[in-house]
């Protein structure tokens, strides 16, 4: 039996104990606190209102727990051979460097023309760790579309599709736990994921750097002449490393 | 009973910060763009506001709730007036965000039962319980409570406030606070006695 039993006491006094031992059993019940995700995605938030950094600490639990919170990500095990409709929008035969280049400009290009929101549209997509092609590309849909065309993959493909903290207007059905994600990326050999381009600087990297390249799960960005990388040791990601250009 | 909601980890970042500040000074000083004090602010409520709609809403739309009740304190930190209430203006901002969910599910023919995972629960429970299994029965049965007075017992548990605060910021009379915390209390003792007197 619980070591939580309510207290005997006469009449009145019972109903007190019954309602101070209800509620020291709430007290004592799980402290449930929000997803890292959300944790990392409100401070940005608060921090962009006045354009001021976070604090040290913060910065360094976001680096990749939180720090994803407003990237949108899509995991499916590379298993997958993509084909059809989905396949034609989103790959492309041209090599994954050229293709992740001309993400990047095309989500520059669209960020500069509509803001931030029509930039989430554009999602850069790569199979990681598989075959050399290293097959790469664009899916470039509304975010109406974006649960459609993910849903539509997953039944046809039976993968996996997740996405952490997309665009707020994002179907929440496509809102996992992020530290599922991060597992998922970092745990399996073999899987695709996109992420979006505008959001390098959730990685952990400053505001302005760049994804140049995803491949063998080794990210790598560029802020200025600085190139970055991490990559996915073990399951979990490394620090990132800094050399010149 | 309200709890302390810093965690180890995040007394470690509070340490980091001035703990001693109130509220209202945090606040000022968030205007001032020291993004640090937002921190802190953030740390200090996250929990109960949390809880206040993962224990109303499903998983998915707690999350959204909560993120929508930080984005909009955000948005209109310049309109708060400091006044030593900032935990009761963050509940309202939760409340209205709540009621907002609450009319969009009635428009679309959706019954207001919070986390439906985790009322199915009570099926599992049979003769004794563990304690485990008592704080899932527990939140089981503030599921189960009417919205009013679910909303008042959770902001009473997880808050500060007194009655004529959640008053306020429920839009409810005091005797009307007072009723439906009574009734919320009875029946959480009521539906708990089901399962401790086995």
């Amino acid at each position: 039996m619980s070591e939580h039993n309510p207290p005997e006491h006469d009449e009145r006094g019972r109903q007190d104990d019954a309602d101070r031992w209800i509620s020291e059993l709430y007290d004592d019940a799980d402290a449930a606190m929000p997803p890292q995700a959300l944790d990392a995605s409100i401070l940005q938030a608060a921090a962009k209102k006045f354009d001021t950094p976070l604090s040290s600490e913060h910065r360094q639990r976001n680096r990749w727990a939180g720090g994803l919170a407003t990237a949108a990500i899509v995991v499916i095990t590379a298993s997958v051979f993509f084909s059809g409709e989905v396949t034609e929008q989103m790959l492309s035969p041209a090599p994954a460097e050229i293709q992740v280049s001309a993400a990047r400009e095309q989500n520059a290009e669209t960020l500069a023309k509509s803001g931030q929101d029509e930039a989430r549209n554009g999602f850069l997509m790569q199979r990681v760790n598989t075959a050399p092609e290293a097959d790469t590309g664009i899916l470039d849909a509304d975010d109406s579309q974006l649960e459609e065309r993910a849903q539509e993959v997953s039944k046809r493909r039976q993968v996996s599709v997740f996405a952490a903290s997309p665009p707020s207007n994002l179907p929440t059905t496509l809102v996992p736990d992020c530290s599922t994600i991060q597992q998922g990326i970092c745990i399996a050999d073999e899987l695709v994921f996109a992420v979006h381009p505008a959001c390098s600087q959730n990685f952990g990297l400053p505001p302005g750097a760049k994804v140049v390249r995803m491949q063998d799960l080794v990210v790598t960005f560029e802020l200025g002449a600085i190139r970055q990388s991490t990559q996915c040791v073990k399951g979990q990601w490394a620090t990132p490393g800094l050399h010149p250009e | 009973m309200s709890r302390s909601d810093v965690s180890p980890a995040d007394q470690t970042l509070a340490d980091g910060l001035e703990t001693d500040d109130s509220d209202d000074a945090l606040v000022l000083r968030y205007r001032q763009g020291d993004s640090g004090a937002f921190e802190l602010l953030y740390e200090r409520h996250k929990g109960p506001i949390y809880r206040f709609f993962l224990r109303q809403l499903a998983p998915a739309q707690a999350n959204d709730g909560f993120q929508e009740t930080w984005t909009k304190l955000i948005s209109n930190v310049d309109k708060f007036e400091p006044r030593g209430a900032f935990q009761a203006y963050l509940f309202k901002l939760a409340h209205n965000v709540l009621m907002d969910y609450h009319r969009l599910a009635m428009r679309s023919g959706i019954s207001d039962n919070a986390p439906s995972d985790i009322v199915e629960e009570e099926s599992d429970v049979a003769g004794k319980v563990s304690d485990m299994q008592l704080r899932t029965l527990l939140h089981a049965e503030i599921a189960r409570l009417p919205l009013n007075q679910r909303t008042v017992w959770l902001i009473k548990q997880e808050t500060q406030m007194n009655l004529s605060e959640i008053a306020e910021l429920t839009g409810a009379t005091l005797e009307g606070v007072k009723s439906r915390l009574r009734y919320a209390n009875e029946k959480l003792k009521a539906g708990m006695q089901r399962y401790v007197r086995a």
